[in-house]
């Protein structure tokens, strides 16, 4: 990923058009993202409008030297969707088939991929569904460890092995 | 301190995916400010996470971009605050065919539509001030709504923690609480784990008073002892358990616990030559 200097800088001084092209190399990572946890087309329409309006706003605050953008921006997106998440009762009626977004982001019909991720797409879809289970509920839904014990009921002491070995296989797949 | 040790002790993968305590936050960014290479390691786990979510893009609806671009110009835009050229004819003429308007009329007239102008100017004025104040005010708000979400989100974890502690502290003052002490074999003669194991609220909590780090590659494991038969109570860390006791799961009529150090994840069966501690329930 390329570093986004001057259409960062353009966007702190108000460029629209810089707005418009970061959510044309970014906006279907952050939709992905979001969907995933809200699990709805149409509250994930929402909370990306959101998100991309908190970019708008608060781009002055972004500081380069700290991180790149796309952390940034995918840190706003993935907060604004867990807050909505958590703020409504939500969580306690998806509670029973919470796994359901696992089998939602990898069938779910109107699902394009941008074409070059489509490998890496497929060799990440094959990574162990106890590892993916572990990255989902603590990176994308924002669960707490004992949460994530409980949801999946394991120990705590599994939960860090796990999410160790998780990210050691995601790793080795993206450094390939 | 050992740096290497810090990076493989898993705590920066809990860190990245947000699951770190507010401690552990600190500590850790504490030393990545030292150590450059906590902070590469750092960067490379994000990156890892940032490549999984950019692998499962999905194609945003046709109309979302355009409510974007909607949304940010009717948030950006002032409402047009322009002192009108109107001031200047909005005065009707006064002027009637008698011919007799009188010199004092004329000025009248001309002194209201000063004055007249002179009001939108202010008005025009105090719009945009009042405008400007509220941008900024809306900047702020959104700042502290950054800042509130975050304290919220501590807060919570706290929250959650204090629950865990005193759902272990009741269990532990519970009358039916047998703490059973595993002590060190000759492998490590100071080694020393305790179990709580109550069977009557069907819970049992680890504590881990001293065991040696174990090396890269291997984990510790739990396990009871029922009937000469071992039963899985799962592995655990050592070295970042700052949380007080680790929960683990109840086997009905344990008559002993004992830790053994087997590959990472575990085994299915105990290693028995790598037993650490061991400890009977008394009977009663």
């Amino acid at each position: 990923m390329q570093q986004d200097v001057e259409t960062i800088s353009a966007l702190k001084e108000g460029n629209q058009t810089a707005l418009a092209s970061l959510y044309d190399k970014y906006g279907g990572a952050l939709y992905g993202a979001v969907l995933r946890i809200v699990q709805s087309e149409e509250k994930a329409e929402e909370i990306v409008q959101e998100a991309f309006l908190k970019i708008w706003k608060n781009a002055s605050s972004f500081d380069e030297n700290k991180g790149k953008f796309f952390t940034w921006a995918l840190n706003i997106a993935r907060n604004t969707a867990i807050d909505y998440v958590r703020s409504s009762d939500f969580r306690s009626s998806q509670k029973t088939d919470s796994f359901d977004f696992l089998v939602y982001s990898q069938n779910h019909p109107s699902e394009e991929t941008a074409t070059e991720h489509i490998g890496l797409r497929e060799i990440v879809d094959k990574l162990d569904e106890k590892y993916r289970t572990v990255i989902d509920l603590a990176y994308f839904q924002g669960y707490t460890q004992s949460e994530i014990e409980e949801e999946m009921n394991i120990p705590i002491g599994t939960v860090k092995t796990r999410m160790r070995l998780a990210i050691r296989e995601l790793r080795k797949i993206f450094t390939k | 301190m050992d740096i290497k040790g810090f990076i493989t002790s898993g705590i920066l993968e809990l860190y990245v995916n947000g699951l770190a305590s507010p401690e552990e936050v600190k500590e850790v960014e504490e030393l990545a400010e030292k150590h450059p290479e906590i902070q590469q390691e750092i960067d490379a786990i994000r990156q890892a996470l940032e490549q999984y979510v950019l692998s499962h893009q999905v194609q945003p609806p046709a109309g979302l971009k355009a409510k974007i671009m909607d949304r940010i110009d009717s948030a950006q835009k002032p409402r047009p605050v322009k002192s009108k050229p109107a001031a200047t004819t909005a005065v009707p003429s006064q002027k009637t065919h008698t011919g007799y308007e009188k010199d004092s009329g004329a000025n009248v007239s001309a002194i209201a539509s000063w004055l007249l102008a002179f009001g939108m100017l202010a008005a025009g004025v105090l719009a945009y001030w009042f405008y400007t104040q509220n941008e900024q005010a809306r900047t702020a708000l959104a700042a502290s709504q950054v800042q509130y979400e975050q304290f919220k989100q501590a807060c919570e974890e706290r929250q959650q923690k204090e629950d865990a502690l005193r759902e272990q502290f009741i269990a532990i003052r519970h009358k039916a609480t047998q703490p059973v002490q595993m002590k060190g074999t000759k492998l490590a003669e100071d080694a020393l784990a305790t179990v709580y194991w109550n069977n009557v609220r069907r819970t049992s909590y680890l504590d881990v008073a001293s065991l040696p780090i174990p090396p890269s590659g291997k984990q510790y494991q739990l396990w009871a002892i029922v009937d000469g038969k071992p039963a899985d109570m799962g592995v655990f860390e050592v070295n970042t358990n700052t949380d007080g006791l680790t929960p683990v799961p109840f086997i009905e009529n344990a008559q002993a616990f004992a830790v053994t150090l087997e590959p990472e994840g575990g085994s299915e069966n105990p290693t028995l030559d790598q037993m650490y501690v061991v400890g009977s329930v008394a009977k009663g």
